[in-house]
């Protein structure tokens, strides 16, 4: 009887850990979720594009005119990162329709292998462990602590001479600070990339259609914020204001200081300190706590993730936020949906109200950037490839921007393009311009946007006021002081140690009065050292000048 | 190490070679677990290696340098160490004490249900929250405990009470965490109970009740008896897990504002190690944890074998 109880429990007890098993699946879920505004920045840098201006439509019939007769097809392995919802849910992406037109046009047999999205620096660096990737292979910037490591241990080819030789369009449009920053720590060039010849990224939305109801105009200074967030609460207005989630695209007051936190700055004393331990931080924080008391931001934007500020924000309840300029047309469509008459209009962060400097961050001047292993052996052929992306022939820019012919667009008899890019989700339409096309300049979407409703405003804004609103900072890269400290931190997510002491500012479960014990734990914690560090490569030219 | 217990026992005698020879069958079917365990959970484990080093991953483990207890020492002398391990023991505790206990109560309970229907219904209902993941859980308490839209939060206001922004609190997120594991899994779990409490013989019920045992008697001194060995393994194997709080759970409600409430060593090492790529570090904490785990492991096991004489081990 008891043999047969201990058997049956044996047996329970190994099926259940079984279950167990199966139930522990989500560990995944959790980590995208918490690199879900990684995406969307991510997804937002992929985007971009000249605008290719589509001049004489040649014959159809010309296409297939040039390389084939030459010779053989050069086949290219190329990594390319997942980041694409198309690609993603594509079962073949080589089978694809849209790469093989754009193999047909480019020339080359790709064959692309797919390095999964979230954890994608995990995964590459496993990749690149293993020393088993591809012939040319999509990666974080070279600067960056995995890559580096594998510039220095010889896995990736200097590209130098290549690029003299082979690369004639790149080394024409492609600018020097951009190619700067694809040099190795050897001073070589080991990447090609994409690159912004301007670095506005982030802004201020407002409800426009709000303000003309009120009769305000766009507000300006940091007094003239706050009186748009108090009439936009008079008016019922539910979340005058919005942030998200430790800080993220939240900034737009702590732009206003010249002090978003996730930038790096000079103090008084000349050394490079992160922005947040500047006293200028401190008048910041007590703004975000007025605004938190008296309710004009939405009590809950600490724990509002990417999608929840989203939803609120389209349902029509949020007056004012943070976006990526590129994306405000995006959030016109989804706010029309449900307001038709609404509007978000893109502004500048308020003037510093004591006189200094202001703006969102700068961004990097390349963010999507290749490498070709150094066992390759045809990398010329890799290099052609790339350069061939820059080719100014207005055909072949017009299929890079738009894709296929007659699938999303036509073409008018004067050469301008009728574009009609799908709605549906998966968007076939981002694969060639985006998911394909790696080389280009990336700062901002003409195309797609020019279709959108509140696109050319946007675009508008970008090349003109957004270009004033750029924080210029330093960029410390590779700090070994902080790497074992990661609540040091400045990157976006990370600064846990100022999140934390913020968030509880600002809903009122730590003093402000404490601020200098915050900066002086974060300088017992090891900060003394970081800001050492960070102040030496300032001073021989190591870290890096965003602006 | 089940298994080797429980095939010991009968062949005492015998040396494991002829043992094998006499059930070629029973271990030829053990086999491919055998294979699995080895494979992915002791071959790994020599990877623990790499808590002792500074891991280069272009270098491997052959190429990395050894450094001792350096990942260690700078753990146990991180500022918030104190407060990652109280707050893994306070939430493994309340796991051990109150999560624990109430699917068996569920089960119990279930087991004195009549109707049918009602049961199936009722049976239908606690399972789903199992399925669905801690990221939507997550979702789901933070839209009913908002303190603008959310449901407690408007009952609270009705009754004239401020409302309270809970996933900031750091003094109810602990209880919030409790409640959310207990209903996600009270119904899963009390799968095994009652599978148990099915297996009773139906005489003993039927005995007690000539002999005058009313329900509650017969609860207390048939089905809670019978069901205590499979109680105390399921007990032993969550105290063995009592470090692992769980990385999905505990992230998908934590935030700035409650962080120093529910932080454990599976959100640690998360941010710390594999968000930062610091391999060796992560793992020295891991291991750490591990080795704490086992040692509760092999306590409790202890106590319980002098106890009530049922053990895993």
């Amino acid at each position: 009887m008891k043999k047969k109880h201990v058997a049956r429990i044996m047996a329970l007890g190994l099926a259940l850990t079984m279950l167990a098993g199966c139930g522990s699946k989500p560990a995944e879920t959790g980590k995208s979720a918490a690199e879900g505004s990684k995406t969307e920045a991510e997804a937002d840098a992929a985007q971009g594009g000249d605008a290719a201006e589509a001049e004489n439509a040649e014959a159809e019939t010309q296409k297939n005119s040039g390389e084939e007769s030459t010779g053989e097809i050069p086949t290219i392995n190329i990594g390319l990162r997942a980041g694409n919802s198309y690609v993603q849910a594509c079962p073949d992406i080589n089978a694809d329709e849209h790469v093989l037109a754009f193999e047909e046009r480019m020339g080359v047999d790709l064959d692309i292998t797919l390095i999964q999205h979230d954890g994608f620096t995990e995964k590459l660096g496993m990749m690149l462990a293993q020393g088993d990737f591809p012939d040319v292979i999509a990666g974080d910037m070279p600067y960056t602590s995995v890559m580096s490591g594998a510039i220095e241990n010889g896995l990736f080819m200097p590209l130098d001479d290549l690029l003299e030789e082979y690369g004639p369009n790149l080394m024409a449009q492609v600018p020097e600070n951009v190619w700067d920053e694809l040099r190795g720590p050897d001073g070589h060039i080991y990447a090609i990339g994409d690159f912004m010849s301007n670095t506005a990224r982030r802004c201020t939305v407002i409800r426009g259609d709000l303000l003309e109801e009120l009769g305000l105009d766009i507000p300006v200074t940091l007094d003239d914020y706050y009186n748009v967030l108090v009439a936009f609460k008079d008016a019922g207005v539910k979340y005058p204001y919005i942030g998200r989630e430790k800080f993220k695209y939240s900034e737009t007051f702590f732009a206003a200081y010249g002090v978003v936190p996730t930038t790096w700055q000079l103090n008084e004393e000349g050394q490079v300190v992160p922005a947040y331990l500047l006293p200028e931080m401190k008048e910041a924080l007590a703004f975000y706590k007025k605004l938190y008391d008296e309710g004009l931001i939405d009590t809950e934007s600490l724990t509002n993730n990417g999608t929840v500020r989203d939803q609120k924000a389209a349902a029509g309840d949020v007056g004012m936020m943070v976006v990526n300029i590129s994306a405000a047309p995006g959030y016109n469509i989804a706010l029309k949906e449900n307001v038709p008459d609404g509007e978000w209009v893109c502004v500048s962060s308020p003037v510093n109200p004591n006189g200094g400097k202001h703006g969102y961050a700068a961004f990097t001047p390349t963010a999507n950037v290749h490498y070709i292993n150094a066992k390759c052996e045809n990398p010329e052929e890799i290099i052609k490839f790339f350069d061939k992306m820059l080719d100014p022939d207005p055909d072949l820019q017009r299929f890079l921007t738009y894709g296929v012919e007659g699938e999303f667009y036509t073409v008018n008899e004067d050469g301008s393009v009728n574009l009609e890019i799908p709605t549906v989700s998966p968007n076939p339409f981002d694969v060639i311009p985006q998911f394909l096309r790696r080389v280009k300049d990336a700062g901002i979407d003409r195309a797609t946007l020019n279709a959108m409703a509140g696109g050319p405003e946007a675009i508008e804004y970008y090349d003109t006021k957004a270009k004033d609103d750029i924080l210029d900072y330093i960029q410390p890269i590779n700090l070994e002081s902080i790497a074992s400290h990661p609540e040091l931190s400045v990157e976006e997510d990370k600064q846990e140690l100022f999140i934390n002491y913020a968030s509880k500012v600002m809903i009122g479960t730590e003093s402000l009065d404490n601020f200098d014990k915050f900066v002086q734990e974060w300088m017992d914690r090891g900060g003394t050292e970081v800001i050492k560090e960070a102040t030496e490569q300032y001073e021989n030219g190591t870290a890096k000048i965003r602006e | 190490m089940r298994k080797g217990s429980s095939v010991a026992a009968g062949l005492k005698k015998d040396s494991l070679w002829q043992s094998i020879c006499k059930h070629k069958g029973l271990y030829l079917m053990a086999l491919p677990g055998f294979i699995w365990f080895v494979l992915f959970k002791y071959v790994p484990l020599v990877g623990a290696v790499i808590a002792f080093m500074d891991y280069d991953i272009y270098k491997g483990i052959g190429g990395s340098k050894f450094v001792g207890f350096k990942h260690f020492a700078h753990f146990f002398q991180f500022p918030e160490f104190g407060q990652i391990f109280r707050n893994t023991a306070i939430l493994g505790a309340y796991d051990v004490l109150i999560v624990f206990p109430i699917p068996i109560i569920l089960a119990i309970l279930m087991n004195e249900v009549r109707n049918a229907k009602y049961k199936k219904a009722v049976q239908t209902a606690v399972y789903v929250p199992h399925f669905l993941s801690w990221v939507i859980i997550g979702g789901i308490f933070t839209t009913l405990l908002s303190p603008n839209t959310g449901v407690i939060n408007n009952l609270r206001q009705m009754l004239g009470l401020d409302s309270i922004y809970y996933m900031a609190s750091e003094k109810h997120i602990r209880g919030i965490l409790v409640i959310a594991s207990i209903w996600k899994e009270m119904g899963w779990s009390s799968i095994v109970y009652l599978a148990a409490i099915a297996g009773i013989d139906p005489a003993l019920y039927e005995a007690a009740e000539i002999d005058g045992a009313n329900r509650f008697k017969r609860m207390l001194h048939i089905t809670l008896p019978t069901i205590l060995p499979i109680i105390m393994t399921m007990l032993l194997l969550k105290v063995g897990n009592f470090m692992e709080i769980g990385f999905e759970k505990t992230n998908s409600f934590m935030n700035s504002m409650n962080q120093e409430s529910i932080d454990v060593f599976d959100t640690f090492v998360y941010r710390y190690g594999l968000q930062n790529l610091q391999y060796s570090y992560a793992t020295a904490v891991g291991l750490f944890k591990s080795v704490v785990g086992i040692t509760l492991l092999f306590v409790s096991n202890a106590l319980s074998k002098k106890t009530t004489q049922q053990s895993i081990i």
